[in-house]
């Protein structure tokens, strides 16, 4: 994949996040401080860590199970 | 209304998708550019820039994908509509099951993906196909919330 068109992919998928939870919060929240490591990352040229991969994949997995649990009944 | 929850529902097809990807392919050059001079790459689309690498482009795909699983998340801790006493704010148990589909599948993507962009030895080809499954993943689900006005 040439990088334009690399960055381009990413650029389509973080410009449709950003649509789809413009009104969440929450969501926003955690949508910045991805992109603030993110910009760490650029700034200081190097590939996400194994311990910034750990963490995402933690995050990603809390947020899965979450997902598939059922709500107490009200 | 009883349904889906907030907000308006909202439509969003293959066809736009691939509108929008076909936009930003002809204009990524020149949107890079003024993202770079206006500084405001944080905002709009994060840090990607021209020199990106593959980890941090599934790095952004994944973070951002985070956003997206939190309202799910939140429309799935709602009380399902069928529950007796149900408010007028509840989860359809049928759109959980769609969000749920889509979202295990979208780890699954993030999880193979991690793994070929970390491998010093993967093709551009299999790096291609890994962050475009990826991307397809993430906006199956974002079709599902949109389609369901879910935020």
């Amino acid at each position: 994949m040439d990088p334009i068109t690399a960055v381009t992919l990413g650029l389509t998928i973080l410009d449709g996040v950003e649509k789809a939870i413009a009104a969440g919060e929450d969501a926003m929240g955690i949508v910045a401080q991805g992109r603030a490591i993110l910009q760490k990352m650029q700034d200081e040229k190097r590939d996400p860590t194994a311990d910034e991969l750990v963490a995402l994949n933690a995050l990603t997995g809390a947020e899965q199970a979450a997902i598939n649990t059922d709500p107490p009944a009200p | 209304m009883r349904a889906h929850g907030f907000g308006d529902p909202r439509r969003s097809t293959g066809a736009r998708i691939v509108t929008s990807a076909l936009s930003l392919m002809l204009f990524a050059p020149i949107l890079l550019v003024l993202l770079g001079l206006t500084g405001c790459g944080q905002t709009a689309t994060g840090a990607l820039t021209s020199s990106s690498s593959a980890a941090q482009i599934e790095y952004a795909m994944q973070s951002d994908f985070l956003g997206l699983q939190e309202v799910a998340k939140k429309y799935n801790q709602l009380p399902r509509c069928t529950a007796p006493n149900a408010p007028t704010i509840c989860s359809d148990l049928a759109v959980v099951t769609e969000i749920r589909k889509a979202d295990d599948a979208a780890v699954l993507a993030f999880k193979a993906a991690q793994k070929i962009v970390n491998d010093k030895s993967s093709s551009a080809s299999a790096l291609s196909k890994a962050l475009g499954d990826a991307g397809v993943a993430v906006e199956a689900l974002q079709a599902i919330l949109l389609r369901y006005g879910l935020k």
